[in-house]
């Protein structure tokens, strides 16, 4: 059976989602960070 | 060439406080990561996805891609499915009638180009950062670790510079083939 989804459920679908969102961002962001300074890394590791 | 806009707000509530909102998160995602998530190629493929096995498929060819460049075993494929499974309920809870909408222009293979309006689902933006975390996240080459692994031997500094530039560009290019 199907429950059709109360808006206090719509609510937190809604807040779950966003934090999902945020989360992926801050994810992203880190890794592409850590890349950067990887590739940094190797390059001044070859010019010394 | 884009232009991002909230739309078609749903009789609920609920519904309707989602899209600022959630058009706000979007922001600050694209705001941190720099990516424009609405533009980014996997959000176009992810749009052609209409079932559950189909959008599956995408992010599971992005999870090989990743256990394959990895030398360690992430697990990354265990998780993958029960994630986007629930977030494909979540898009199926909201309904329809809430999306994002997304001016662009469209290339196709003929050189011909069209501008269209494209709406989507949250989820399938949230869909398009899992893509994009898993596609930053695939290791450089494994000549790069090869590279780095022979570092104590000197080389003259040209090529050396000559090939980190071949590096990063071929690492850029299998990121954007692979989308």
């Amino acid at each position: 059976m199907e429950v059709k989804p109360t808006s206090a459920m719509t609510d937190i679908i809604i807040k779950i989602m966003v934090e999902v969102l945020t989360i992926l961002g801050i994810a992203t962001k880190e890794v592409k960070q850590g890349r950067s300074s990887e590739l940094i890394n190797i390059y001044q590791s070859f010019l010394t | 060439m884009s232009q991002t806009a909230a739309t078609a707000s749903s009789s609920s509530s609920s519904s309707s406080n989602f899209l600022p909102v959630f058009s706000a998160a979007l922001e600050t995602y694209e705001k941190s990561t720099k990516y424009k998530l609405l533009t980014h190629p996997l959000a176009i493929q992810l749009q052609s996805c209409d079932s559950l096995p189909d959008i599956l498929s995408v992010l599971q060819d992005l999870v090989q891609q990743f256990d394959r460049s990895s030398s360690r075993d992430w697990g990354l494929s265990s998780w993958l499915s029960p994630t986007v499974n629930i977030l494909f309920a979540f898009s199926a809870a909201l309904g329809e009638g809430v999306g994002l909408v997304c001016f662009q222009l469209l290339l196709y293979e003929n050189l011909r180009s069209n501008f269209v309006w494209q709406v989507f689902s949250p989820t399938k933006v949230i869909f398009a950062g899992i893509g994009v975390l898993l596609l930053v996240s695939i290791p450089l080459d494994f000549s790069a670790q090869f590279l780095m692994a022979t570092q104590s031997v000197r080389r003259p500094r040209m090529l050396i510079q000559v090939k980190m530039c071949l590096l990063i560009s071929s690492h850029e290019s299998r990121i954007s083939s692979s989308v």
